[in-house]
């Protein structure tokens, strides 16, 4: 029986739903830790990072394929019984909202610091729910859509990147392993957590229509994410002195500041305005499986109750508190921890486990 | 009942836009287009900003003002005081520093506001004014278009021509960053109107170091970017007779093309920079007769010996006085970092002491309609 078939996705929206997940707050502040920790030769780290991440994201897809009709909520209790399971399924959806919330008020403190410094937060939040709402509410495969479109639109911004091209300072990439092989793997923990949000496949395999090409659509999410941030940071490498940019809290968004046209002087505003839309492929899909994950465990189908009631949560604690600058840091970095937990270690551990519990689904005893 | 509540909830969210306060009126903005730094003779910081005015019954077309206050976020307030709109930072063309203002250290320290406020334009281009600033900003004549359109256009065509450098306020922050480079900003001065007199350099700390002529930009742009905008030079053609004549012998030439290659190595405690430039060149004036068909070959070992020339006594002006405009540093980080890394921090001193070579070949490709 095929449980998720009203849902199903197709191939590319599986693609773009992982590689929206996965590409989101990293690319603004990426190069900024690369040059702090590695320097200059931090490129190098993302290809690293790249390969253990695709790696794990193997594993993954390896493991869920042993129940492809199956999400993370279902193999969970099937495999530990039904409340131990419950209870490691509600650490996921803590997990969820953790991620939703870290980037939902990351794009409100973005909004409230390079747009509009005078609005109060709450009412960037109201804006930002409207159309969260909208997309959720029909599902994962409206979501799939909409990820698959903000990615065809975003394809203009390596373009306008490239008319920078004249600003950059390629001698700035040289010596290449300036300090050896040594800082390049103490970079690789902060660019494996570039690419967290290929998790993600725990909930959208069973919703993946041609199961055949699972491993090959993680695999280009990764590479995709990867070929992002690596010209992201190269560039970044290149325009701004290996001396100067860590004095810069966000120096992708500096960069699109740079770029000056005839008709047009503030790209970057238009930049920031478009780059929200890759931030929501990366929330919406962890506020999406919040809802989705406590609805199952009440054992209902329908999530929108549950996404009326977390929306409206956010809502009043955006009137009581916003996280501060430092605050939004913890979060970030909070994030960071656990995701290297439940994107990295969990996947590994749930492919020995399917290997050595072999229980079978009741559906395929009877 | 459910259409109703979703249309009713759309609406209330609606109606909270205009809840947005960072809402702005054109009519209600004055926005900023040049924006001065200065100190006084009892060094009192002096700021000073220059808008247009957007208005049919006003006779003058832009307004001047200038305060007195601690940074540039408190003299915005000032402003405010004075001008009709709220003064907005987000246009600013040029940047100006008094030249007074230059000789204290650390006046870089001003600008935080324009890097931390995402809302400054940080194309605005530098620009060192060899005087007091309140000259520039009440300069308006009325063959002149604003003042600040007017400097902007100068700077900017000035640059096209390599006369002056094009420093916007990024490219000085990375310039007073980067340890392998000092900055260079655009020069102005007033003799009888208000001219670009080419580049001044200023040291690490940002500092005025010393200034170089229109000519001598050239060199150090063609050294620095490579080809932009056009180069055009002129030399004089050796004469034995040369110094009493009123019309002297003079070759004016334009760069076609130009490509360089350094070569860094480090021997015996110091650097050795050694710098190929090819230039294909093409004559625009020569006011003296010469046997082109004849002679190129000559002429074009003359022309690679004028430039050397240029070129050392450039180097030696910038190395006595420790600085490095040319960004020699950056080659030697990438080629000679364990080196590098030992001076780093004081990159300037041991680029006083480095033996620059530069060794030019000139190719002639074109002579113009004459012979």
């Amino acid at each position: 029986m095929k449980k998720y078939a009203y849902n199903e996705i197709t191939v590319m929206q599986y693609i773009f739903l992982i590689h929206g997940a996965q590409v989101g707050i990293g690319v603004l502040t990426l190069p900024r830790d690369l040059a702090n920790i590695v320097g200059t030769d931090g490129w190098m780290s993302i290809i690293l990072g790249w390969a253990v991440s695709v790696m794990v994201s193997l594993i993954l897809t390896k493991a869920m394929s042993r129940y492809p009709e199956m999400t993370i909520i279902e193999i969970l209790q099937l495999l530990l019984g039904k409340w131990l399971g419950k209870a490691v399924v509600f650490l996921i959806v803590l997990y969820c909202i953790l991620a939703s919330m870290t980037v939902f008020t990351y794009a409100v403190a973005l909004i409230n610091n390079w747009l509009l410094p005078q609005t109060p937060a709450y009412i960037v939040v109201l804006l930002f729910i409207i159309p969260a709402h909208q997309v959720i509410q029909s599902g994962v495969r409206v979501l799939g859509r909409y990820s698959e479109l903000v990615f065809y639109f975003t394809l203009w911004m390596p373009l306008v990147l490239l008319t920078m091209w004249r600003n950059m300072h390629w001698l700035h990439l040289l010596p290449v392993l300036r300090e050896g092989w040594a800082p390049i793997f103490q970079g690789v923990p902060s660019t494996i957590l570039s690419f967290v949000g290929f998790e993600l496949s725990f909930f959208l395999y069973p919703f993946l229509q041609k199961k055949q090409y699972a491993a090959l659509g993680i695999v280009t999410a990764n590479t995709l994410s990867m070929l992002v941030y690596l010209s992201v940071t190269l560039f970044c490498f290149g325009f701004y002195s290996p001396d100067e940019i860590t004095q810069f809290t966000w120096p992708t968004l500096g960069l699109w500041k740079i770029v000056e046209f005839r008709f047009l002087e503030r790209v970057d505003i238009l930049f920031l305005a478009s780059y929200m839309f890759i931030l929501s492929t990366t929330g919406l899909p962890y506020m999406l499986f919040t809802v989705f994950t406590t609805s199952q465990l009440l054992g209902k189908q329908d999530h929108r109750k549950h996404l009326y009631i977390f929306l409206f949560l956010i809502i009043v604690v955006s009137f009581i508190y916003m996280p501060s600058f430092s605050d939004m840091q913890k979060l970030v970095k909070l994030w960071g921890k656990v995701g290297l937990v439940v994107a990295y270690a969990f996947p590994v551990v749930l492919a020995a486990a399917v290997m050595f519990i072999r229980k079978k689904p009741k559906e395929q005893e009877a | 009942m459910r259409k109703v509540l979703n249309i009713g909830l759309a609406l209330f969210l609606l109606l909270s836009l205009p809840g947005c306060m960072d809402r702005i009126d054109l009519e209600d903005a004055t926005l900023t287009l040049m924006i001065g730094l200065d100190v006084n003779e009892k060094n009192e910081l002096l700021f000073y900003a220059s808008s247009p005015v957007f208005s049919r019954e006003a006779q003058v077309k832009s307004e001047e003002n200038g305060v007195k206050a601690h940074s540039l976020r408190e003299s915005r307030q000032r402003f405010d005081e004075m001008v009709s709109g709220v003064t907005l930072s987000g246009k600013v063309q040029l940047f100006v520093v008094g030249r007074r203002l230059l000789q204290t250290t650390d006046w870089f320290q001003l600008m935080d506001v324009v890097y931390r406020d995402a809302r400054f334009s940080v194309n605005a281009r530098m620009i060192a004014y060899d005087g007091p600033v309140h000259e520039l900003f009440h300069m308006q004549t009325k063959a002149k278009p604003r003042v600040a359109l007017h400097l902007l256009k100068l700077v900017d065509t000035a640059n096209r021509r390599n006369i002056t450098v094009k420093t916007s306020v990024q490219e000085l922050h990375r310039q007073i960053y980067e340890k392998g480079l000092t900055p260079s900003i655009t020069k102005l001065n007033k003799v009888k109107e208000v001219q670009v007199e080419g580049t001044a350099l200023l040291t690490e700390k940002g500092g005025f170091a010393t200034a170089l002529t229109g000519r001598e930009t050239a060199f150090l742009q063609m050294l620095l970017q490579g080809k932009r905008g056009e180069i055009s030079i002129s030399l004089p053609y050796p004469d034995s007779d040369g110094a009493e004549k009123t019309i002297q012998r003079r070759i004016s030439f334009f760069v076609k093309g130009l490509s360089k290659k350094v070569k860094t190595s480090f021997v015996d405690g110091r650097f050795h920079f050694n710098v190929d430039m090819k230039l294909r060149v093409s004559i625009s004036e020569r006011i003296f007769p010469f046997d082109m068909d004849e002679d190129y070959k000559k002429m074009g070992t003359v022309l690679e010996k004028e430039i050397q020339a240029e070129y050392q006594d450039l180097l030696l002006k910038c190395q006595k006085l420790k600085i490095d405009p040319f960004g020699f540093g950056l080659h030697a980080r990438a080629y000679e970092y364990d080196e590098w890394k030992k001076v780093q921090n004081e990159w300037t001193q041991a680029f006083s002491q480095a033996k620059v070579n530069i060794v030019t070949h000139v190719d002639i490709k074109g002579n113009g309609n004459i012979k």
